[in-house]
């Protein structure tokens, strides 16, 4: 019951935040300072960043199946590629461009994220997660021993044969123009996603989280609507894929394994899947705390700081990056306030303490309605 | 000709069970305190397969450090030593992290993420002790592949089935191992507790089991075996820092086939695993290895959701 109710007060300092004067402060900074970026960053971190946000849009698709249905899902790493690899091999065998490929790869992602839902009609929870985890893999094997890419071939179970796919990008080359058309797309799926949460999709959703039981009682479809929620995130994943293609137009099998599966994992669970922030700022968290410049310290000693942070970061915000801060802020800001006024200070938010019930099934409906 | 096409046919196939049941071992011994774990608490740990590589490095470390002057001796005494080093790691990481995560055991998830990266590149700058000048600071030898000479160096051949003994003692100790700890688990009273609690946590404390001493028994264990899985790997094996990876996919989908929190499914999985991936090997083509285990994994959970043997679904929702 404690857990829930820190849960609780989790969410509400994030609703309250939300609902305070500094969102504005938020809502006018945050376009500013994406706009103006590019042009401050060194072309590594600009491409470390246009990474980053198209990370965040196969976020965005897993935050809608994560936040909502409670099922999380480590394929996500090999569906992107499914998109990555469908935008390859069109535009290298067809002369496709990006934007003829980006439905294309959405509906060959959704295609392939619905049939990775038929097994969670019948596993469910931290089993289902392993299981996601072996269909990532899967993918990735697949992919690495599935075709000779460029033969003429289709990505069918063939014999060996380097799949590397190197092409070129459509008009907009530059890294700075791949970043302002990541910006967009992640603002679509940003959007998407939120339209999920507040509409009765959505709802259905959280019922099914909530008690599967219950909802199928009631006459919910559980089987439509689960094929349908990781239908809906593959779309994500798709989009992103292409992307995602056409930045780095060099693809491999391993970028898109379990290992991209459990980062993306870690991402959204580190900023917190149910905030609309949660996904951008966890994945922002992962892939820019190797880069802290730090004096003296080598490779080796990025990445063991990096998994020091993991630790400490969940450790000390179980409730996730973007609830942990949004509750700390709130309560230094009360403290403050009743410090100049000179009273005792009133509790209003609790620090973020204690843990989040299992399997992160949360009562809040999610995305904060402002 | 015939008869000796077949009678190689048959060679092929006994070598393959041979080098199959090591594989086995090996697998088994990490996917126990997998199970173990998962059917305690819940918590999808990821960092078990580190566990077994730091294992195989504090077995390395000693056979270097050449303490008996036998490689045999050298090696028994580093299997040892991996099995307590790796189980106090064990103890450390449960009392210092993981209990603080048992209410949302996806955070422990997290917390085992980081751990993997902490510990695959922690050991590549280890200074450890009895290393000669210029060791403790040097950044490379940690990263590279490292062995140990074949502690012991017989090779037995029965009708040109070639057996290492060195594999031969990798089964055995698995098997003496697993045996000890079904049996602890099913025949003693403290295995009653121990599967009371994995059943349900909360009533179990109730009827006065400490439970969570049991679970900080259970990483200890889990550990130490992990950790002398890791030491027989490398008595057969070179091993690198990235080891882990690769055991702790195919522990957890052992421990899955076999149900989780059922030691015994998970054993009998890891030899169904490990026979197939040698035959594959042998007959098949080695690219699509590595397959085998997702695919036993996602089969075998479609006919049976709950794994070949009877698991525990981990502790009660709430």
């Amino acid at each position: 019951m404690n857990a829930l109710r820190t849960q609780e007060r989790g969410q509400r300092a994030w609703e309250a935040f939300v609902a305070s004067p500094e969102r504005w402060l938020l809502l006018i900074a945050v376009p500013v300072i994406i706009l103006v970026l590019p042009n401050f960053l060194t072309s590594r971190h600009l491409f470390l960043g246009t990474i980053t946000g198209t990370t965040a849009i196969v976020l965005y698709g897993l935050a809608a199946l994560y936040g909502q249905t409670g099922i999380l899902s480590i394929a996500h790493g090999g569906l992107w590629g499914v998109g990555a690899y469908t935008a390859a091999i069109l535009h290298a065998e067809f002369s496709l461009t990006y934007w003829e490929v980006l439905p294309i790869a959405a509906v060959t992602a959704a295609i392939a994220a619905a049939v990775l839902a038929y097994p969670a009609l019948r596993i469910r929870g931290h089993f289902y997660l392993i299981t996601t985890f072996a269909f990532a893999e899967l993918i990735r094997i697949i992919l690495q021993n599935g075709g000779a890419f460029g033969s003429g071939e289709t990505l069918g179970l063939l014999v060996l044969g380097g799949i590397e796919g190197g092409f070129f990008g459509i008009g907009l080359q530059s890294t700075k123009s791949m970043f302002y058309v990541m910006v967009a797309l992640l603002f679509l799926a940003m959007a998407g996603t939120y339209l999920i949460s507040i509409s009765p999709l959505g709802r259905t959703f959280r019922g099914i989280r909530e008690n599967e039981d219950l909802a199928e009682s009631v006459g919910i479809n559980i089987a439509r609507y689960k094929i349908g929620a990781f239908t809906l995130s593959g779309i994500f994943a798709g989009v992103a894929g292409v992307h995602y293609a056409f930045l780095l137009q060099h693809i491999e099998p391993l970028l898109f394994g379990a290992f991209a599966g459990i980062q993306m994992a870690l991402m959204l669970l580190l900023g917190g899947a149910l905030p609309l922030l949660g996904p951008i700022v966890g994945a922002l968290t992962v892939n820019f705390i190797p880069e802290l410049p730090i004096e003296g310290f080598g490779v080796i000693e990025a990445r063991i700081i990096y998994g020091v942070a993991l630790i400490l970061l969940i450790l000390l915000l179980p409730l996730g990056l973007v609830r942990g801060v949004s509750s700390l802020y709130l309560l230094i800001k009360e403290a403050a306030l009743s410090g100049l006024a000179g009273r005792r200070p009133v509790e209003v938010v609790a620090t973020p303490e204690g843990s989040e019930p299992k399997d992160n099934i949360d009562r809040w409906k999610g995305p904060p309605s402002s | 000709m015939p008869e000796e096409g077949q009678r190689a046919h048959v060679e092929i196939f006994f070598q393959q069970v041979v080098n199959g049941l090591q594989i086995a071992s090996v697998i088994a011994l990490i996917a126990m305190g997998i199970t173990m774990i998962f059917g305690l608490t819940g918590l999808v740990m990821f960092a078990h397969g580190e566990l077994l590589m730091l294992g195989g490095y504090v077995t390395w470390r000693t056979v270097e450090l050449n303490v008996f002057g036998g490689d045999a001796a050298n090696f028994f005494f580093g299997v040892a030593l991996a099995v307590v080093v790796v189980g106090v790691l064990g103890y450390l990481m449960e009392r210092g992290l993981f209990r603080f995560t048992f209410a949302s055991p996806i955070n422990g998830f997290i917390i085992s993420l980081g751990l993997i990266v902490f510990l695959q590149h922690a050991i590549q700058i280890m200074p450890l002790p009895g290393l000669g000048l210029g060791l403790g600071g040097d950044q490379n030898w940690g990263a590279t592949t490292i062995a140990v000479p074949k502690p012991i160096a017989a090779v037995w051949t029965v009708s040109e089935v070639r057996i290492p003994a060195t594999r031969v003692l990798i089964v055995i100790a698995t098997i003496v191992v697993v045996a000890f700890a079904v049996a602890a688990i099913y025949r003693t009273g403290l295995g009653r507790a121990l599967r009371a609690s994995a059943s349900d946590r909360d009533t179990a404390g109730l009827m006065g089991i400490p439970v969570r001493r049991y679970i900080t028994a259970v990483f200890v264990i889990g550990s130490g075996v992990a950790g002398l899985g890791g030491a027989l790997l490398i008595g057969q094996f070179a091993i690198d820092p990235f080891i882990g990876g690769r055991f702790v996919i195919k522990g957890f989908a052992v421990a899955l086939v076999g149900g989780l929190g059922n030691p015994v499914g998970a054993v009998l999985a890891a030899i169904i695993l490990g026979l197939g991936e040698a035959m594959g090997a042998g007959y098949f083509k080695t690219e699509w290895t590595e397959s085998y285990a997702f695919i036993l994994m996602i089969v075998v959970l479609l006919i049976r959701p709950q794994g070949l043997l009877t698991g525990l679904q981990g502790p009660p929702t709430r």
